[in-house]
């Protein structure tokens, strides 16, 4: 999709009304005057949505891109507070709290470590008990490597590997495809926890591409777990514990 | 309700996992390097003979001594970190081999005295799990760059749902614990009753694993996954805190994979033209025939 029609008012009023009606508003999240911060908030649509409509307290908002500073209508940020840069690196943020955490779209985009940095900050900036909705890409998605709008086979990226697709992809005339995590859900998961968060609900969203996959590669997909190659997206409800854990049944080996 | 009782990593001694020291030992080495053989490159098909094969994480080169003195190896090449391989630490005198054995010290991705092309079959045991994830890709990108088309990489790692995922088995006496604890509590739990560090291991599951083989540009030829059989009343705790992860998945102790550096249009050039039946060595001439 052209970038400059994501900056489009109508473009965000109706992202921000599909990730309500896809993403948050299947999770137990108590909205109401709530502290909101998005990780990764583009120019703030989600944030608008979130204030204007669902009654939350104040937003606020972080882009490494900064993309509301080509807003044709600035009056859109309006009450928003948008922070160029990363979560850890903005200083304003760093004595901030928060009751609620979302973050849509992006954490696929980091390097898994730092995945592991931006959650461990995310857990800690929420109050004690506050709640975490993140939706992610998983690296087994229809559209895991961002290839789309360049291949049309289906998941060509766990067919054949990065060098041989950029170099396709170059032979084209095409930019090499941009970095996505390697990671499929489970290993998600799995981060979460590490980082500190309770998971409290997931959800899992369908590869529509699979079945045209299975046909055209059979023998190159049978070494992906199933449930995690039918698993596009994942959405999760995360919490940050209220209390401190409960380490009494733990022992030194004898 | 009371929580039954965790503690059941270590129901007697036979279970007991070998010390660091042990593991310097030439006996360990010996039966170490039968046992993978047995259980993991035989099985895998690996090719010695006639090839040059390197050892990613060899450790003090209990692995290349099996080969060498089971197989007849072009070259043997070890590389890790730790550098343990001198003679009077293991007992192997692999300097009297001459040219056939050499060692490198260091992270494979920023080793750079290894020819392009050059090795035959990369083995890696165990040493994956150590890297961050970011650390695999790099050194994968290195395995593939230096296998010669259609070279082989076979290698088992260990997955972070292992029961030992996370190397905490010697420190707290809970199988899985770092599937139900976060690490951040394990890490200050650990200071407090050991006076030291956790160890860093990475928190992959089976099918990232697979997906980093196919990213790095490898063939998947083969994918076995080793399940973890310990504590199960553990894993039933494990289970419930991840009902949303399938059991295929969630139980997996370790990975083995058998991989292929595929033979590309690009390779072609190097193969040089066809001159009286013979490839000749070297670029093929440019102006053509």
């Amino acid at each position: 999709m052209n970038e400059d029609r994501k900056l489009a008012p109508e473009w965000g009023a109706d992202t921000a009304l599909e990730l309500w009606n896809g993403v948050l508003d299947h999770f137990d999240v108590e909205w109401n005057r709530a502290r909101v911060l998005d990780v990764g908030a583009s120019w703030g649509y989600l944030l608008r949505h979130l204030l204007d409509q669902r009654g939350i307290a104040s937003a606020v908002g972080v882009d490494p891109r900064a993309p509301w500073r080509r807003l044709g209508d600035q009056s859109l940020i309006g009450d928003l507070t948008l922070h160029e840069g990363e979560v850890d690196t903005v200083e304003e943020l760093q004595d901030a709290r928060f009751d609620v955490i979302v973050s849509t779209g992006t954490l696929m985009l980091l390097t898994p470590t730092r995945q592991l940095e931006t959650l461990h900050w995310m857990r800690d900036h929420l109050e004690p008990g506050g709640h975490c909705v993140i939706a992610t890409r998983t690296y087994l998605s229809h559209y895991g490597a961002d290839q789309q709008q360049h291949l049309s086979s289906p998941l060509p990226h766990l067919v054949f590997g990065a060098p041989a697709i950029d170099a396709l992809l170059a032979r084209r005339g095409a930019a090499p495809l941009r970095y996505m995590n390697p990671s499929c859900a489970a290993t998600y998961l799995m981060l979460f926890r590490r980082a500190g968060f309770d998971i409290v609900d997931v959800r899992r969203t369908s590869n529509i591409a699979l079945e045209a996959a299975r046909e055209r590669f059979p023998e190159r997909l049978v070494f992906f777990n199933d449930q995690e190659l039918e698993t596009s997206e994942l959405h999760v409800h995360l919490r940050r514990p209220a209390g401190p854990a409960d380490l009494s049944g733990l022992a030194v080996p004898e | 309700m009371r929580r039954p009782s965790l503690r059941r990593l270590h129901p007697g001694q036979a279970t007991r996992p070998p010390t660091v020291e042990e593991k310097r030992q030439s006996q360990w080495g010996t039966s170490q390097a039968h046992a993978l053989w047995q259980s993991l490159y035989g099985p895998m098909g690996a090719v010695v003979d006639g090839r040059t094969v390197l050892d990613l994480g060899c450790s003090w080169g209990y692995m290349m001594r099996f080969l060498a003195e089971e197989f007849r190896p072009r070259k043997l090449i070890g590389t890790d970190p730790g550098g343990a391989w001198e003679p009077s630490d293991s007992g192997w005198d692999w300097m009297a081999m001459g040219d056939l054995v050499e060692f490198h010290r260091g992270d494979l991705a920023e080793i750079h005295a290894i020819p392009d092309g050059s090795v035959d079959l990369i083995m890696c045991t165990s040493v994956l799990q150590y890297m961050t994830p970011e650390g695999i890709e790099a050194n994968l990108a290195t395995c593939r760059r230096l296998l010669r088309p259609g070279g082989e990489m076979i290698l088992r790692t260990r997955c972070f749902t292992s029961y030992i995922g996370a190397d905490l088995h010697r420190l707290i006496d809970t199988p899985y614990v770092h599937m139900i604890h976060p690490e951040d509590d394990l890490r200050s739990w650990v200071a407090e009753h050991h006076d030291r560090a956790t160890p860093y291991l990475n928190w992959l599951t089976a099918t990232t694993y697979v997906t980093t083989f196919v990213r790095a540009g490898f063939e998947v030829v083969d994918v076995r996954r080793r399940m973890n059989s310990r504590a199960p009343d553990v894993r039933e705790r494990v289970a419930e805190l991840y009902p949303w992860i399938d059991e295929t998945e969630r139980n997996v102790a370790e990975v083995e994979a058998r991989l292929v550096r595929p033979v590309t249009v690009e390779d072609l050039p190097a193969l040089g033209p066809i001159i009286g039946g013979h490839v000749a060595a070297g670029p093929p001439d440019p102006g053509g025939r």
